[in-house]
């Protein structure tokens, strides 16, 4: 007889708060020696110590927030003062130390089967420090050491310390990928990272592929990695063409790497999916300028201020292109009007 | 150090599971079933949640197939064991102690640690090190280190400097000789700039140290503990040794274990090393066997045939891995439908490991997680499979489909680093059976887990023949 697994191949949809009460559950159950993992955002993290807290007061908890990268783990987990009494020891910030690596991979270009073959490439120190001393880990410790980890590090535990990662009893997600924000340039890193993580699976609608794409680039375009960025954008928008955004942060991108022909193509597909983009005109424009194509830029301008009177750098560039066409007058009221809108 | 050795331990008689005074509720229940499936300890010998899977291993029995060997050579032996993350081979590795104990053998068993290697820069010097410093550890109570520390005097005028000390060895006492053998041998271990120089300094004198080692082990022997007859060596763990490819194109584990194998085997005792799986399936798999005779890897326990039938007889060993986990705090609940909702949920969490026992570990105890009350139910389990199926699509790389989809229609693996790289990841497992002819078998199959996963599936429909 041929076993029908059909239905037990078919993965299961649980919600957060399902998904809660397991990781409660295995927390309190737990006794001695134990090893959990959560995939979780930075933010989200902090929302889960807090709320298990609250949930297990009998339980003994401390945080160990990593705030630099570390080669050795162990023993600052051994420096604690207070372990003895603990019950419960979140991690958080081990993510910080793969980054070094991650920097290296890129500056080299590593293609993945650097990265992931199963002869290793310069592993991150601490992935080696752990999976190398899970028994003392187990030995010395009695209580459930819990790694709150963004996508990006758990693939790393699953790819580099696959003996130490083997010990969990449980990986717990509270991830959603909508919700990453980033106010600062460590979270821009992080969510660069989780989308890429996010990007290896098949998973997704094309939907969900193409707005992770033209986020990447966006990102991309903002940590000044214009080629990448321009890459992300065609890929994005391979798969949703209409996409008048991406078009336009990708001629932008163009326009950055200098090549303005390009740049001005990417912005007319921007236009013609919604013609009142004054931002796709405006670049439009000073790429044509760029390329001495003055009147047409001339134009481009008028547009762009056709649609936002007050757009201020559009009548202050307007004005540049102005004087190389000579029409010094033309140009000088167009600097007085940017000039009105912020003197 | 992880000390599981030493054969300081004497054999215990198997042990029947001592069971609570008191019944538990269903809530304690649950909480004691969680603790029962923790990952991370091997069963010590002859412990009553062992279960014998010689059968649905393909007649694999560490006692019969390492064991013999060693207790009938009429000359010293030196085995490797190879098999997946987590199918228990320390576990296995641990009988074997017991049984070689029961021989009348002094068994020195260790795993392998930090404080031994360094998992991306291992070379043989380190191995042999660890021997030495464990062998010393087990017997310093009968054994005379004097060659041992003769060897370390003659290099003192070098080793000082890096350990960092300005000591006269000779004014040191026995102890403390010990202590600064063991210092620098460990303590330097974990300093990588000094990592080279204890190399540079020691690799010259290696045939040295071997001599000095076997005749402390010569002399060892003549007086072994609890007058024991024979000298025997497992080293646990070298599995863990990372595959770091060399200048010279070979990776670091076939310099050590084929290049460096006249060392490794060179000591006067018995010897044991366990070694990457990915190294067994290498193109240097043959010229293992040549060298060290058998190579033997444990497999996955059966359960499921080649054709993709569910295998009764290796899901009832599985099903009996579980109840004999619970045994101790059972009382009269049933594996079904007390425990479990049903016998189809048990049978499916069963197949859904492979046979592989930390995988079965990991879905029963995250299980056990999305449980509140008895039984435990279909979906409590399905989620479980979930989460660990979303682990594997992790492990997979986009390019790595179609080869996982070929080796399920072929259930064998080519001799490329593409296979050895998924079985090292365990997407690929081992299983061994027996033919018509009753000659036995292996063949290789795709985890159970992989089969449900999208990706996996396209690449199967484009395999198609």
């Amino acid at each position: 007889m041929k076993p029908d697994l059909t239905h037990w191949h078919q993965d299961i949809a649980t919600n957060q708060e399902e998904e809660y009460r397991s990781f409660l559950r295995a927390l309190r159950r737990s006794q001695g020696f134990g090893l959990l993992f959560v995939r979780c955002s930075p933010a989200e993290g902090g929302r889960l110590i807090e709320r298990v807290r609250g949930d297990l007061p009998q339980k003994s908890i401390e945080v160990l927030t990593l705030e630099e990268p570390v080669e050795k783990f162990y023993q600052r987990v051994e420096a604690l003062p207070n372990r003895e009494q603990i019950d419960i020891l979140f991690v958080e910030g081990l993510e910080l130390s793969f980054y070094e690596y991650e920097e290296r991979k890129r500056q080299e270009g590593w293609d993945s089967k650097d990265i992931y073959s199963y002869s290793w490439k310069g592993v991150p120190p601490v992935l080696v420090n752990l999976n190398q001393q899970r028994e003392r880990f187990r030995d010395n410790f009695r209580f459930v050491l819990v790694f709150l980890l963004p996508t990006f590090g758990i693939d790393y535990f699953i790819q580099r310390a696959p003996d130490f990662f083997d010990w969990r009893s449980g990986l717990f997600e509270f991830y959603d990928i909508s919700k990453v924000f980033y106010r600062s340039e460590e979270d821009l890193k992080v969510t660069l990272l989780e989308i890429e993580a996010f990007l290896k699976y098949k998973c997704h609608s094309s939907e969900d592929k193409a707005n992770l794409l033209s986020q990447q680039g966006w990102l991309l375009f903002r940590t000044k990695r214009y080629e990448e960025a321009v890459a992300s954008f065609d890929k994005a928008l391979e798969l949703k063409p209409d996409n008048y955004l991406a078009w336009c942060l990708r001629g932008i991108a163009l326009a950055m790497l200098d090549r303005h022909s390009e740049a001005i193509a990417s912005s007319d597909k921007a236009l013609a999916l919604k013609p009142d983009y004054h931002e796709a005109w405006f670049f439009r424009g000073i790429s044509l300028g760029i390329l001495g194509c003055y009147s047409e830029a001339v134009a481009s301008f008028d547009n762009a201020l056709e649609l936002k009177q007050d757009y201020h750098a559009a009548w202050f560039t307007r004005g540049l292109v102005l004087d190389n066409l000579g029409r010094y007058y033309e140009a000088v009221a167009s600097y007085e009007k940017a000039a009105k809108i912020k003197p | 150090m992880a000390n599981n050795g030493g054969g300081a331990v004497a054999p215990e008689e198997n042990c029947s599971p001592v069971r609570l005074p008191f019944m538990l509720n269903n809530s304690d229940f649950l909480d004691a079933m969680y603790n029962a499936f923790d990952p991370f300890e091997p069963l010590p010998a002859g412990d009553s949640a062992y279960v014998d899977c010689r059968e649905v291993r393909g007649d694999e029995d560490i006692k019969k197939d390492l064991g013999n060997k060693i207790r009938r050579a009429d000359r010293m032996t030196c085995q490797l064991y190879a098999g997946h993350r987590g199918a228990g081979k320390s576990t296995e590795l641990l009988r074997l102690k017991q049984y070689l104990e029961e021989q009348n053998f002094w068994v020195v068993y260790f795993g392998a640690d930090a404080e031994d290697i360094d998992p991306e820069e291992t070379e043989y010097t380190d191995i042999l090190l660890a021997c030495t410093r464990h062998l010393l550890d087990s017997l310093k109570d009968s054994a005379n280190p004097t060659p041992l520390l003769n060897w370390l005097a003659s290099r003192w005028q070098e080793l000082q400097d890096l350990a960092l000390t300005e000591i006269a060895f000779d004014n040191l006492s026995l102890e403390a000789q010990l202590a600064q053998f063991a210092k620098i041998t460990t303590n330097l271990r974990l300093d990588p700039t000094k990592r080279h120089q204890i190399r540079e300094k020691v690799n010259p004198h290696t045939v040295t140290l071997i001599e000095a080692l076997n005749e402390f082990i010569r002399e060892a022997k003549q007086q072994l503990p609890q007058k024991r007859q024979q000298l025997a060596v497992i080293v646990d763990n070298l599995d863990r040794i990372v595959p770091v490819p060399q200048s010279s194109g070979q990776t670091n584990h076939e310099e050590i274990f084929v290049d460096r194998s006249a060392q490794l085997q060179a000591l006067d005792c018995h010897l044991v090393y366990t070694i990457p799986i990915s190294l067994a399936y290498s193109k240097r798999a043959a010229d293992l066997r040549d060298i060290y005779g058998n190579l033997q890897v444990l497999p996955m326990i059966m359960v499921q045939t080649r054709d993709g039938n569910a295998y009764e007889p290796g899901i009832n060993k599985v099903k009996e891995a579980i109840a004999k986990r619970v045994e101790p705090f059972v009382e009269n609940r049933a594996l079904a439908p007390n425990i479990f909702d049903s016998d189809d949920t048990i049978r499916r969490l069963c197949q859904m490991s492979g046979g592989h026992l930390r995988n079965l570990l990991l879905l029963v105890q995250q299980a056990v997680s999305h449980t509140d009350d008895l039984p435990i139910s279909a979906r409590s389990v399905q989620r479980s499979i979930t989460q660990a199926r979303d682990t594997y699509r992790r492990t997979v790389e986009n390019e790595e489909w179609p080869i996982l989809a070929e080796v399920s229609r072929s259930k064998q693996i080519l001799n490329d680093d593409r296979y050895r790289n998924l079985a090292f990841r365990r997407c690929l497992l081992e299983y061994c059976d027996f033919d018509s002819q009753g000659e036995m078998q292996r063949w290789y199959d795709v985890h159970p887990l992989i089969q449900g996963i999208t990706e996996f599936k396209e690449a199967l429909g484009n395999n198609q023949p």
